[in-house]
């Protein structure tokens, strides 16, 4: 038995993956995908800005982000939350608790003056939207 | 070849690392798939599955361990989620090894005594349980060291030990009936 398994790689190059083959054309649907799946944090951060202009729960925001193709947060609400939670430390946001036990978000003055500032200057470099993304 | 570091990792911009990534690393998670759902077209959606899930998940990659051992975790639990998910036991045929046809050429009979063999050596192996069959192609096919068969597979060396002598005594009773 050792003997024969000892040949394995030559047989199953020879019988097996003889017809499998990685080959450029793969790579290039694998990287179309990840277009379609990926969005830059950027994005996405601003995306969740542009929705909080009116207040929201974390569950309504998931569900208008997975409409806007960022699905991100579809089996990972909790990095949802994260930003938020980033953004109210930042006093960027407020957040009210609604009598039901909802809590909604919404963007204060100082988060719709920043949302205003990168949409005209997309992917900038301000300080405080770099913090944000990176904790 | 040298291991990509967390460094490059880390500096490099995504496109270029998943490219490289790839470049490395495609050829041989294919395989890695084929052998565990013994299937091109369902080996090569899970190898695309498997580099978008590491693209979304390098920024988690540590340096911990090695680049390649850390893909490799990825890709084998992913092929074994498939296999336990209900599309595959319900959707998708169970494929078996279907040998290439001996070719004309090499109709000596030495050859096509040896060639019959392989097949049915390699239709055995297809057709063990996941967790002796990737123990095997581990070991004899990409000729792994035991420990770290057992970091990939999550396992101790123990375990990949005592699957290894169970398969191979497995494979002498399917190649003896």
């Amino acid at each position: 038995m050792d003997k024969r398994l000892k040949n394995l790689k030559k047989t199953m190059n020879r019988e097996v993956f003889a017809q499998l083959k990685f080959t450029e054309n793969h790579k290039k649907s694998i990287r179309e995908k990840i277009k379609q799946e990926t969005h830059s944090d950027e994005e996405i951060l601003i995306a969740i800005m542009q929705l909080l202009l009116q207040k929201k729960t974390g569950y309504q925001l998931i569900s208008l982000l997975q409409s806007r193709g960022i699905l991100n947060f579809k089996e990972n609400e909790g990095s949802l939350y994260v930003i938020l939670h980033r953004l109210e430390l930042r006093s960027l946001l407020t957040s009210s608790w609604q009598e039901d036990g909802a809590k909604f978000y919404q963007l204060n003055k100082k988060g719709r003056k920043l949302l205003k500032k990168v949409e005209e200057q997309p992917l900038s470099n301000h300080l405080s939207f770099k913090e944000i993304l990176e904790g | 070849m040298k291991e990509l570091t967390v460094e490059w990792i880390q500096v490099q911009d995504k496109e270029l690392v998943i490219d490289e990534i790839m470049d490395r690393h495609g050829q041989e998670i294919l395989q890695l798939a084929y052998s565990y759902v013994n299937s091109v077209a369902v080996a090569e959606d899970l190898t695309q599955e498997i580099f978008i899930k590491c693209y979304k998940n390098l920024y988690r990659y540590s340096g911990k361990s090695k680049f390649r051992t850390w893909l490799w975790r990825i890709a084998i639990n992913h092929c074994k989620d498939f296999l336990k998910s209900w599309y595959n036991k319900n959707i998708i045929p169970t494929t078996d090894y279907f040998p290439n046809h001996i070719s004309e050429k090499e109709d000596i009979e030495e050859a096509v005594i040896q060639h019959e063999e392989d097949h049915e050596l390699m239709s055995a192996i297809m057709k063990l349980p996941t967790k002796y069959k990737e123990v095997i192609y581990l070991f004899y096919y990409e000729e792994l060291l035991i420990k770290d068969i057992a970091l990939v597979t999550k396992t101790g060396t123990n375990t990949v030990k005592t699957r290894l002598r169970r398969a191979k005594s497995l494979l002498k009773e399917i190649l003896e009936e």
